[in-house]
């Protein structure tokens, strides 16, 4: 076959990757937004965070946000499988995984737009908790405003990792509900390995597990501390996991 | 091969037809062709510096102290990473390397999780850099997780190496006491890593299980019960910070977070490595002052508490009976209410026109006899009033006598400033500035009251509720609640010779001191418990700092007050949040999910 690629420059690679992500991203935005999946989900999702952040306000009648933070963390845990389980298994089980790899769409423009369509879908939801500090200041609370900031950045960080994971998990299988089981298991290791630490003898393995803790970069963020390497670690998990969804996905052309 | 393995459909990733070429043997694909140069030389390159790489890792962990195995899985990492891109990077992927035994299908498989793995490792390897060489930012307001200026400066002028020993046994396991053991080690231990890191390599510490490294227990001569004792060496001298003085005992295991209280202590032992000396302060008895040891709640326990804590010497003196010790740096008069002798005011006076000497004078609203006609000498006249505000943003629980005070520009006050700390004081007395005090004094004002508040000097109006603003008698705010007064030594007498300490700060050390604030309720253990959020043991502590001449401890360190800002919640706030955030919210955004089904649905 004659070769036909004109030489593009790295920024036309990136214009381009950008674009036709974003054709995906409009899509799916649109499958949330015209049929009820999100309204449900958002529905559910603030139902339970406003009564857990009114419960935590009722019983301790402090004006912060930690504690609904800190929950929220639990609630993104089991409800990230179920948004991400359909997104590559759902086109499997239809058959219209083939139609987008055959079309002008690279494996890599296609996870980035279904990724950023989920996590853009969680950043609207969890956007629509910040009536919950406007509530606190309503009652003539004065919250520490710091802790409030990182929180909430923790909890996008955090929501972008679990997005990823699902999404991989997705990748794999044609079934949704594999996908979902199999990436909460992996969240939950990934939010439980810092129990273990209390049991484990002082020493590099113990080091390594706490380091392995999704949950302890989190629970920091909540408090207003934040380290450097707590992005490094969110977004690696993110690289490593949307990596390995683009090569599972461009493996579905050859199976 | 069947036809069904083949890859279809992917130009770019697909490989070479594995269609035997005429040129070939029989039996052989285009796989088994030579690689093109370039491919051999990455090969060539990236195979042996792969292994290379690892070999040096195993060595360097063969030869290098115990803990340094990051190099050994830094070289490890990067070995692999070398290996498995000279792999996956052949033309034919490692496919290549694996169709004759598998199909098609799993020879792409293991290509694909060859990279995922070599991206994973390289991730990792980024982690373990990031892990070694991060960097904290504290965003809470009240800098709750950083270390204060004042203890990074005394750090940065560690002149001698200082050895820590922390004494904390490392207990892992699921019960309470050893999850409460472990948070506290981690603390201590926290807290020294930054210690450490803004010493210039002057400060290391050694954490230390008392119970797992009995030499070093004994070296230290550690009891039994002794666990949590961390101790400070420097040239020979060791000071001990006792676990009690780290964290609150009373909140040791009864539940709820214990103020920790680790910066203060600790950084009390590094002044007492460098200084040596124990800085006095005497408390003067016989006028029925505030007690130290009354068990009161108007007595000063919590703040002879703080002081000790930080590593003050404080005594009593019977100044009728006694001269004023010549170890004395500062002198305290807390809220007298009888009159002073002619001898004990000569006493005050001579000790307060000896240079580097400083008295604190806290005031009620009546003045004494003898110490009123002092302060008049020192350019302040004591009168009698007490301090009002009318305006309920100032005045605290709707008591005018009560109120908020902000401090004011001054060494004292600054980090009052800065942390937006306010000042309560209760049934405050206004202390005059003398028109014309004299050239040898320089005062400068510590905290005001706001413009609405007023100096009410007729009392028995206020006593019968009639107190009202009156220009002609009473002073209008705001005014000043709090004097720092600089004293300027004679000319004649001998001056001191300044040490190095002082030069640095720019304290003239020819000059004594003198504060005078108009309440001596405001450092009261009652008032100290009612409001643990404001500024008032701060300011109490500042101003001895500021009196003793010890610059480094001008503004001391306080625990951080770790309690999170109250909200008051009416039933009818309450029942309004739980059906507006609980219910009316979220049924909202369900309500527009229908509405745009329904219009979905009907197109």
């Amino acid at each position: 076959m004659q070769e036909t690629a004109v030489a593009r420059g790295p920024l036309d690679w990136i214009l381009d990757l950008v674009a036709k992500s974003f054709y995906v991203f409009k899509k799916e935005m649109k499958t949330y937004f015209v049929s009820p999946i999100a309204y449900i989900i958002a529905f559910c999702y603030l139902f339970i965070s406003g009564y857990m952040f009114t419960a935590h306000l009722m019983q301790t009648k402090h004006a912060t946000l930690a504690g609904f933070l800190q929950n929220n963390g639990v609630v993104l845990l089991l409800l990230v499988p179920i948004l991400t389980m359909r997104l590559l298994a759902e086109e499997r089980r239809q058959k219209t995984i083939e139609l987008l790899l055959t079309s002008p769409l690279t494996p890599t423009q296609i996870v980035l737009g279904k990724y950023f369509a989920c996590l853009g879908l969680l950043t609207a939801m969890m956007g629509m908790t910040l009536l919950y500090p406007y509530v606190l200041v309503q009652l003539g609370g004065n919250p520490d405003w710091g802790p409030v900031k990182t929180g909430y950045l923790g909890l996008w960080l955090l929501s972008a990792c679990f997005v990823a994971i699902g999404l991989f998990t997705s990748s794999l299988t044609d079934n949704q509900l594999v996908a979902a089981v199999v990436s909460f298991v992996i969240l939950l290791i990934l939010w439980i390995a810092s129990w273990s630490s209390a049991y484990l003898e002082a020493g590099t393995m113990t080091t390594v597990v706490e380091a392995l803790s999704i949950l302890m970069p989190f629970a920091d963020f909540v408090r207003g501390l934040v380290e450097s390497r707590y992005y490094i670690y969110y977004v690696s998990i993110v690289v490593v996991f949307l990596f390995a969804s683009v090569r599972m996905l461009e493996a579905s052309r050859w199976r | 091969m069947s036809e069904n393995d083949k890859p279809t459909g992917v130009p770019e990733s697909t490989p070479p037809s594995p269609v035997a070429s005429p040129q070939q043997a029989p039996g052989s694909t285009a796989w088994a062709r030579r690689p093109r140069e370039d491919e051999a030389l990455y090969q060539l390159l990236l195979v042996p510096f792969g292994v290379l790489i690892i070999y040096a890792g195993v060595v360097l962990w063969a030869l290098a102290p115990k803990g340094q195995g990051i190099w050994f899985f830094t070289c490890l990492g990067v070995g692999l990473l070398f290996l498995a891109t000279a792999l996956a990077t052949r033309r034919e992927g490692v496919g290549g390397l694996f169709h004759r035994t598998f199909n098609w299908s799993t020879a792409y498989g293991v290509n694909n999780w060859i990279l995922i793995l070599a991206v994973t490792g390289l991730v990792v390897i980024v982690n373990i850099i990031s892990y070694r060489h991060s960097v904290k930012s504290d965003y809470t307001q009240q800098q709750l997780f950083s270390i204060s200026p004042q203890t990074k400066s005394i750090l940065a002028g560690l002149k001698e190496t200082v050895e820590v020993t922390a004494f904390y046994p490392d207990v892992r396991g699921p019960s309470r006491d050893a999850q409460i053991l472990t948070m506290y080690r981690r603390k201590v231990k926290e807290l020294l890593d930054d210690y450490k890191r803004y010493s210039n390599g002057k400060l290391n510490f050694t954490m230390a299980d008392p119970f797992r490294d009995p030499a070093t227990a004994k070296r230290f001569s550690l009891q039994q019960n002794d666990w949590g004792a961390v101790f400070f060496e420097s040239k020979g001298r060791k000071v001990k910070v006792n676990r009690e003085k780290q964290f609150a005992p009373t909140n040791m295991w009864g539940g709820g977070a214990s103020p920790f209280k680790g910066e203060e202590v600790f950084t009390g032992a590094l002044l007492e490595l460098s200084s040596g000396s124990q800085v006095v302060v005497y408390f003067v008895e016989g006028h029925n002052e505030r007690q130290l040891d009354s068990g009161q709640p108007s007595g000063y326990n919590a703040v002879k508490a703080l002081m000790e804590r930080e590593r003050y010497t404080v005594k009593k003196l019977q100044l009728m009976r006694d001269n004023i010790p010549a170890d004395c740096s500062v002198l305290v008069i807390a809220g007298p209410t009888r009159g002073f002798a002619q001898q004990e005011i000569a006493k005050l006076k001579a000790y307060l026109d000896t240079p580097r000497k400083g008295a604190l004078i806290l005031l009620d609203s009546t003045p004494q006899p003898g110490l009123k006609d002092l302060l008049v000498q020192y350019g302040l006249e004591w009168g009698s009033n007490i301090v009002l505000e009318p305006n309920p943003e100032y005045a605290v629980m709707n008591s005018p006598v009560i109120f908020i005070a902000t401090p004011t520009s001054h060494r004292i006050s600054d980090e009052l400033l800065r942390g937006k700390l306010d000042i309560v004081l209760s049934e405050a007395t206004y202390v005059n500035k003398l028109a014309k005090p004299g050239d040898k004094f320089d005062f400068q004002s510590i905290i005001d009251t706001s413009p609405t508040a007023w100096a009410e000097f007729d009392v028995d109006a206020l006593s019968k509720g009639r107190a009202k603003l009156d220009p002609a008698t009473d002073k209008p705010g705001p005014l000043a609640m709090g004097w720092a007064v600089e004293i300027k030594q004679k000319p004649d007498q001998p001056k001191p010779e300044p040490d190095k300490k002082d030069e640095d700060k720019k304290d003239d050390p020819s000059k004594s001191r003198l504060v005078v604030i108009g309440d001596s309720d405001f450092a009261s253990d009652n008032i100290l418990m009612t409001f643990p959020g404001v500024g008032n043991r701060d300011l109490f502590m500042n101003s001895v700092a500021w009196l003793s001449f010890n610059a480094e401890q001008t503004a001391t360190i306080r625990a951080k007050d770790e309690t999170q800002p109250a909200v008051t919640i009416s039933d009818e706030n309450k029942a309004r949040v739980l059906r507006g955030v609980v219910i009316a919210y979220p049924f909202f955004v369900l309500v527009v999910g229908v509405l745009v089904w329904f219009r979905r649905s009907n197109l």
